[in-house]
């Protein structure tokens, strides 16, 4: 269980062809779990890259991330996922299922060839039934509406427990109502299972209903205020 | 795992098809050239080292006996048969003492011994002038020659004495005298029996025997003969018939008016002119040669020629007295006539193509001076006598003391496969041609005439030594010397090596020629035969001559280009393989992070490849073993354990090899490539401004020009390989081709060589599209944005077709470049006439280039602006149920066959399993080792009436009288009284792995102790065997604890104690133990009750 995360001096810029794009350039955050943190700014302001690598899918070029003081980004790619699977669960704007595998089968995806306390299919039918998909769950993606696939993508994320649930603009492919509803059940979950909620939107509306509220541009935090709770 | 793996093939049926048909591919591949086409070469490389192989590795010949056609690399067949003399004893010992030289049989072709054998005398009653008709019919395969002659003489009627040859009469010849020769040559018995095996050919007929020490020449003072052992050949080449009649001629001749007549004859031309006279046939006699040769041969030793006894001379001669004359002196024979060779000229050949030699028999014109029946007459060969005077012609007594039979010796015995260079065997000439060039259908074989100076010649009939040959001949008796070279046993570049320095050694120490003869073949070659002494011409005929080391270039070459043939298929299949996985890794980049973010270790990933690989490399394993076996039940052929397992475990290595460089790919993906949208391509490299399609097409084959390069060199693989091997091929052709090897080898070698490449081909067509199916996939928006601003679909199409072009042309320069650099690496030399067909093979990449891209090109033009990604994938229902059937009708056919197959071919397995050999070298006097001795048992399938009603079968069923004895459990049988046996047996916990459903195991411990000194047949899985009802069960295992005296594993003199195990029904709860050995009628029995085993067994 990690509790807390803080971000220290934060770069992050990309090299290419001569050319240097800056990302991300010293952020200091501290997330605190069982926040509702909304990330919120233009397109480019480097706010899926703060998320990426909170969840540890890239490194910072500059700067440390420490998770209960603990620097993960040091460990070697193996722990990396190991940690990712135990604390972390992801969330991506495009969903990104496996096509070739039903709701129930990418759900389990995680568990593949890991060891777990509990039954697999039960937990997996469980989440499912969470997220409302209980009759879903044969179905390929491609058989699945847009929020329908979002909902399988959040099992997918709750199904090992993560005490961290990072959501890429878990709303912006899909229409307000369904993206309400999206964001209904991570407000949910955040609640229920007390897990660290952070969720990059470009949607001011979704985004002022958190805890807090951190608004980037250009790499840069503009602002990190709380939000009008609900 | 493997159901992710599965449902990740199942759902994407396209690419799963694609993956079979590759996976097939691959499969059918390389089992027909591992499996098949390496037994395959494994026959061509064996039947060159074997199926033309002469004993000897070396010959060596005096100076000057190299014949024109020796130009060529081409020895005339049995051409030792030709020489005669020229080396000394001297020579041969110091040959005898080089280090390396294995076998030195020296050849000493002594001469013709001329024979006569005398069958008796005609009876002629009355005075008269008689004629004696000899007439000569010789078979030589082509048709009947014949010759006769006559001899007049009078009988009881006229003086002949004083009288000149004019009269065309001469002293009365009564005797049936028939006479033959017979080629004597001299041999090293020790080093022929090395070489060929003359020994071993001795033929087992009463004292018949080959040569031992106490066998020498002696020169017997007393009565001139020259007395020597011999050794006959029993078998005759000649067809040859004897005829002899006496006619007394119808001219009334008396004592009164004999002077008369006779001057009448003399004036009308003597014998010529009672050549023209009639006569009435008083007698006549036939034999054939070969009766004249063994007659011979018996009169000669004293032996018998069917029996090898010793013939009772005394009471051949009170049978037949006044009728044979004393045996001895048909014994005295002389040797006239010495071998000598046939001169050859070189004529252009009529039909090149079939022939590319082409030679013709030059005859000798022989003078005055040349002895009797040759004297101004043609003859093939230079007739040479022993000795210039009569007198001097070595009178001999051949002393016989074997027969041999030549078909026993070491050498070739096909006469289609045999290289005619032994002097065992007439050489093989067949008429294939008139001299008008018309061809005879069916060719008609030549067989030799018995002439010493014929065309053909005979083999030796008797073989003696070399030092009875050196004190007929004098000096230098040996013709040539058979060298067999140590450590050379087979055609290899050191083996040629070996030899050369060997042979350069005899010729500096002996100043001899040499000629290496390891490696020939026979080369057919055309001789035209002309006609003797005013006799129309023979025509052409065929025979196998001996191409001198023309094996090793064949060897090498077809070597060269069948290894490089196999390896560049199995390169091409490595690339597709990798091509595949790459192509998939990249098609899946994107799911990969996914997983990455979602907590899969990186390892993870690599398994999931790597079991993928091995997943597609085990169906490929078992479609090769199952084909495999298919062929092997069909063409009831055997084949090697372990190329068996290779062939399949090949296919295996491929693909998992195969897994590799994607798993080290995966290591490179980000997590973080998760999150990014749109872009797919880092950056992609740029060489024109796209200006038009095919500098698009252009710019996109160099961006991704890694993948480009995979497809490339997939299908310039093949390319390099086909022009290589039409190259070796021609050339083969263009030199060998005529030669029986080149034939055979062109024919064995050919098709397996096209089916590789097209194999490779295919797998390169496939590999393209794989490659160019990925970057259609991955440019879908490229292509629908093409499509929404109004490209034609043909200009799609175009785009598409454009890459697989390039890939062809680059395949076909690279291809060609290795192609030529190889060529010029392997023959020095650039193949400038065969440039063009070589150039023309770079069309080929290209069409293949292209047709890699059809499909994909097609899958293009089908994108439509707005297609949704997911609708490739379906798990409908009815799609999956259908598909799902076929599978599995699909996997149990082919199971089936498999195991149907490996049952059939289990029997055509060569085990090479060295345990088997370890288990047979079981000592069985050394006692309490315990053995296992695995007993492959088919378990009856049980009844369905015992497994209901087994109850009503019990002890009571069983009859005592019936058996031997029947005891209870552990009961011994000493203790009922019985005193030659101690026996008993104890169920005991079974130690076997839990059977299959519905079975049990039971384990029975015996102890067997013989008493008396009687034998048992003892094999326990064969001897014992559980009863129940009418049902019976083996052991299927045993295990020996303790043995002593068991004689070969089967008859048991002392004692044992084993573990049988048994698999029997559940429900089997009494049974009996049978024991069925010698003496024990129907059997020992030992009763089993259930429950008290039970009991024994919880105790």
């Amino acid at each position: 269980m990690i509790s807390r995360i803080e971000c220290t001096n934060l770069k992050r810029y990309y090299k290419g062809d001569g050319t240097k794009t800056i990302a991300l350039k010293n952020v200091n955050l501290r997330f605190q779990k069982g926040e509702f943190t909304a990330i919120i700014g233009p397109s480019g302001s480097g706010k899926s890259t703060l998320l990426s690598l909170i969840g540890t899918l890239d490194s910072p070029s500059e700067g440390v991330i420490t998770y209960d003081a603990e620097e993960i980004l040091k460990k070697s790619k193996g722990k990396l996922a190991d940690f990712r699977f135990q604390e972390i669960g992801f969330i991506f704007q495009q969903f990104h299922l496996l096509p070739t595998l039903t709701a129930l089968e990418n759900v389990l995806t995680p568990l593949f060839s890991r060891k777990v306390p509990y039954n697999k299919l039960e937990r997996a039918k469980e989440v499912l039934k969470q997220v409302g998909l209980q009759d879903k769950m044969n179905s390929l993606p491609s058989q699945l509406s847009g929020g329908q696939q979002q909902r399988v993508a959040i099992a997918r994320a709750i199904i090992h427990k993560p005490s961290w649930l990072l959501a890429d603009e878990p709303t912006g492919n899909l229409d307000t109502e369904t993206g309400e509803r999206i964001y209904e059940l991570l407000k949910e979950l955040n609640e229920q299972e007390e897990c660290g909620v952070l969720f990059v939107t470009h949607d001011p509306a979704l985004a002022a209903k958190a805890n807090r509220i951190i608004t980037m541009k250009d790499g840069v935090v503009l602002s990190d205020k709380v939000g009008i709770s609900i | 795992m493997i159901r992710f793996i599965w449902q990740n093939w199942w759902r994407r049926k396209e690419r799963f098809i694609l993956l079979i048909i590759g996976a097939f591919i691959v499969s059918a591949g390389l089992t027909y050239l591992i499996g098949l086409s390496e037994a395959n070469k494994g026959t061509v490389v064996d039947t060159l080292q074997q199926r033309w192989s002469a004993s000897y590795d070396i010959v060596v010949r005096p100076e000057g006996t190299r014949s024109v056609t020796e130009e060529k690399r081409l020895l005339e067949p049995n051409y030792l048969s030709g020489l005669s003399g020229g080396i000394s004893v001297e020579q041969y010992e110091a040959i005898k003492d080089i280090p390396g030289v294995e076998v030195a049989a020296p050849i000493a072709m002594i001469g013709y011994a001329d024979y006569q054998v005398n069958f008796g005398q005609v009876e002629l009653p009355e005075e008269g002038l008689y004629r004696r008709k000899t007439t000569k019919t010789i078979n030589n395969g082509i048709g009947e020659e014949v010759a006769s002659s006559n001899y007049y003489f009078p009988n009881q009627v006229w003086d002949i004495i004083n009288k000149g040859g004019e009269y065309g009469v001469g002293a009365p010849f009564t005797e049936y005298i028939v006479g033959g020769e017979s080629l004597l040559a001299g041999i090293d018995p020790e080093q022929e029996a090395k070489l060929v095996g003359l020994d071993e050919a001795i033929m087992d007929l009463g004292t018949s025997r080959y040569f031992d020490d106490s066998d020498s020449y002696y020169f017997n003072e007393a009565s001139g003969l020259r007395e020597f052992p011999i050794i006959v050949n029993q078998n005759s080449f000649v067809e040859k018939i004897e005829n002899i009649t006496y006619e007394r001629l119808h001219i009334s001749i008396n004592l009164d008016n004999a002077n008369d007549i006779m001057e009448e004859v003399k004036e009308k031309g003597g014998d010529s002119y009672l050549d023209t006279v009639e006569g009435e046939v008083i007698d006549t006699f036939s034999v054939t040669g070969e009766e004249t040769f063994q007659t011979f041969v018996s009169r000669m030793t004293g032996v018998d020629w069917n029996t090898g006894e010793v013939i009772d001379l005394e009471e051949k001669e009170s049978v037949g007295e006044g009728q044979l004359r004393s045996p001895i002196d048909e014994n005295v024979t002389g040797i006239v006539f010495r071998p000598s060779p046939l001169e050859y000229r070189e004529i252009s050949s009529p039909y090149a193509e079939r022939w590319p030699y082409s030679y013709q028999a030059v005859p000798v014109q022989n003078g005055e001076d040349t002895i009797g029946i040759y004297r101004n007459k043609e003859s093939f060969r230079e007739p040479v006598l022993m000795a210039e005077e009569f007198v001097d012609l070595p009178r001999i007594k051949p002393n016989w003391i074997g027969f041999y039979d030549p078909s026993n010796l070491k050498i070739s015995k096909d006469p289609t496969t045999e290289l005619p260079m032994e002097t065992y065997r007439p050489a093989s000439a067949e008429f294939v041609m008139d001299k008008e060039g018309n061809p005879i259908n069916p060719p008609k074989q030549l067989k030799p005439t018995g002439d010493p100076y014929s065309f053909l010649t005979d083999p030796p009939g008797m073989l003696t030594t070399i030092e009875a040959a050196e004190m007929l001949l004098g000096d230098e008796p040996i013709s040539a010397i058979r060298i067999k070279v140590a450590g050379v046993t087979d055609m290899s570049d050191e083996s040629q090596t070996l030899l050369e320095q060997i042979a350069a050694e005899i010729e500096n120490r002996t100043g001899l020629i040499t000629d290496i003869t390891l490696g020939s073949s026979p080369q057919l070659a055309l001789t035209y035969v002309p006609g003797l002494n005013g006799e129309k011409d023979l025509g052409w005929i065929q025979q196998p001559w001996v191409n001198i080391g023309s094996s090793i270039s064949i060897f090498r070459e077809t070597k060269v280009s069948f290894s490089g043939v196999v390896a560049s298929v199995i390169a091409v299949a490595v690339v597709y393989v990798w091509a595949s996985g790459i192509v998939s890794l990249l098609a899946r980049r994107k799911e990969f992070a996914v997983l990455l973010s979602v907590g899969w270790r990186p390892s993870q990933l690599s398994r999931l490849l790597f079991l993928e690989s091995s997943i597609i490399g085990l169906f490929v394993a078992l479609i090769s073993w199952m084909m495999l076996a298919f062929v092997y039940v069909s063409s009831d052929g055997t084949i090697s354990l372990t190329r068996f397992v290779w062939t399949g475990l090949f296919g295996l290595i491929v693909y998992m090899l195969g897994s590799i460089i994607p798993m080290l790919l995966t290591q490179n993906i980000s997590p973080y490539e998760a999150m990014r949208t749109g872009e797919i391509t880092g950056g992609s490299k740029r060489l024109f401004k796209a200006k038009g399609i095919n500098r698009m097409a252009f710019n996109h084959f160099i961006g991704k020009w890694k993948r480009s390069i995979l497809s490339v060199i997939s299908i310039a693989l093949p390319t390099a390989l086909l022009a290589i091997f039409l190259y070796i091929t021609f050339r083969l052709r263009g030199i060998m081709y005529t030669s029986l090897l080149g034939e055979y080898v062109a024919l064995e070698v050919g098709p397996a060589h096209y089916v590789a490449i097209i194999v490779s081909l295919i797998i390169a067509i496939l590999t393209t599209a794989e490659i160019t199916w990925q970057n259609v996939s991955e440019r879908k928006e490229e292509i629908s944005l093409l499509q929404a601003i109004g490209w034609r679909r043909w200009s799609i199409r175009r785009l598409i077709l454009a890459e697989g072009l390039f890939s062809g042309l680059f395949a076909a320069v690279i291809g060609l470049t290795i192609a030529f650099l190889m060529i010029w690496g392997l023959y020095g030399s650039f193949p400038a006439e065969e440039i063009g067909f070589l150039l023309a093979t770079g069309l080929i990449p290209v069409i293949i280039g292209l047709l890699g891209t059809v499909f994909p090109a097609e899958r293009a033009v089908q994108i439509v602006p707005n297609q949704g990604m997911g609708g490739i994938y379906s798990n409908r229902k009815v799609t999956e149920k259908r598909m799902k059937l076929i599978v599995i009708f699909t996997a149990i056919a082919l199971v089936g066959t498999f195991l149907f197959t490996m049952i059939k071919v289990a029997p055509n397995i060569e085990y090479t399993n060295p345990e088997v050999g370890k288990e047979q070298e079981f000592s069985p006097t050394e006692g309490e080792i315990g053995v296992e001795t695995s007993v492959d048992h088919e378990i009856p399938e049980e009844s369905e009436e015992l497994l209901g009603n087994d109850s009503s079968w019990g002890r009571d069923d069983i009859v005592d009288e019936k058996y031997y004895k029947v005891l209870d459990e552990g009961e011994d049988i000493k203790d009922t009284g019985n005193s030659i046996l101690s026996y008993y047996a104890k169920e005991i916990k079974s130690e076997q792995p839990q059977p299959e459903e519905g079975m049990k195991n039971i384990s029975i411990e015996f102890y067997f102790e013989n008493l008396d000194d009687m034998g048992y047949r003892m094999r326990p899985d064969k001897e014992f065997l559980i009863l129940v009802d009418e049902e019976r069960y083996y052991p299927i295992n045993v295990t020996i604890l303790e043995v002593e005296d068991w004689e070969d594993e089967k008859l048991l003199y002392g004692k044992m104690r084993a573990i049988l195990d048994f698999s029997v029904p559940e429900d089997v709860e009494d049974y009996g133990l049978l024991l069925r050995s010698t003496g024990f009628g129907f059997g020992l029995l030992v009763w089993f009750e259930g429950d008290r085993t039970e009991k024994v067994l919880e105790e």
